[in-house]
């Protein structure tokens, strides 16, 4: 396995274990539904990003780390135009999952929803479509673009 | 409008330079082992400047290096 499969690997885990242990901390105690609370939403979500952020480069820093010390293999140390192509069409899979995602958090308020049923759908967007983005880079440096 | 498969002789060229390996050609076309390794699987259709540089590694015209696969069941 090459040293981007294991580090989007690395990307997956850190995004699931990230942002489960942020929410279960963030959303103890509170009424998630009957939430009115539009400073609490939106500093969770920022939280979220800036989090999410900083648990990512400490997992990549310990990553590379071990993966030096047991393989011998060093850290690719310029990214080339596949690995550029690579980032860019999953980030273009993010955007896609978070813009429905997105309209589908909107539509919930011409439905009458609760205003905490779009906080949340903009969360949940953003955690899918991270997702979708880790695993469509795993995909595409096993498969490859063709 | 079909999509064209780009097939290579990378494999075969660098046998015939000295059992080059593809850790070598990647440093001298200035990509990752990982890029060298999808392009010879058929697996990532590089660049035309890429394209032109491997070529160039190996002291090829092109064709030699590239060729298109199946051109007339994609037609």
């Amino acid at each position: 396995m090459s040293y981007q499969e294991k580090q989007a690997i690395v990307a997956i885990i850190s995004h699931i274990v990230g942002s489960i242990t942020y929410f279960y901390y963030r959303f103890q105690g509170i009424d998630l539904i009957g939430s009115l609370d539009f400073q609490f939403w939106a500093s969770t979500i920022l939280f979220y990003i800036l989090v999410l952020v900083v648990f990512r480069i400490i997992i990549y820093i310990i990553f590379s780390i071990l993966n030096t010390i047991i393989t011998r293999e060093n850290e690719p140390g310029f990214t080339d135009e596949m690995d550029k192509l690579i980032d860019m069409r999953a980030t273009l899979n993010f955007y896609h999952v978070f813009i429905v995602g997105f309209f589908l958090s909107l539509g919930t308020q011409a439905f009458n929803w609760p205003p905490s049923a779009m906080f949340i759908g903009f969360m949940l967007s953003m955690v899918i479509g991270g997702m979708v983005a880790e695993f469509s880079t795993f995909n595409f440096y096993r498969k490859g673009l063709v | 409008m079909s999509k064209l498969r780009i097939g290579n002789n990378i494999r075969k060229l660098r046998f015939e330079h000295h059992e080059m390996t593809q850790e070598q050609l990647a440093e001298k076309a200035e990509v990752s082992r990982q890029t060298i390794v999808a392009i010879e699987k058929g697996n990532y259709a590089p660049s035309l400047e890429l394209a032109f540089r491997i070529a160039l590694v190996f002291n090829v015209p092109l064709e030699a290096a590239f060729f298109v696969e199946n051109e007339n069941q994609n037609n």
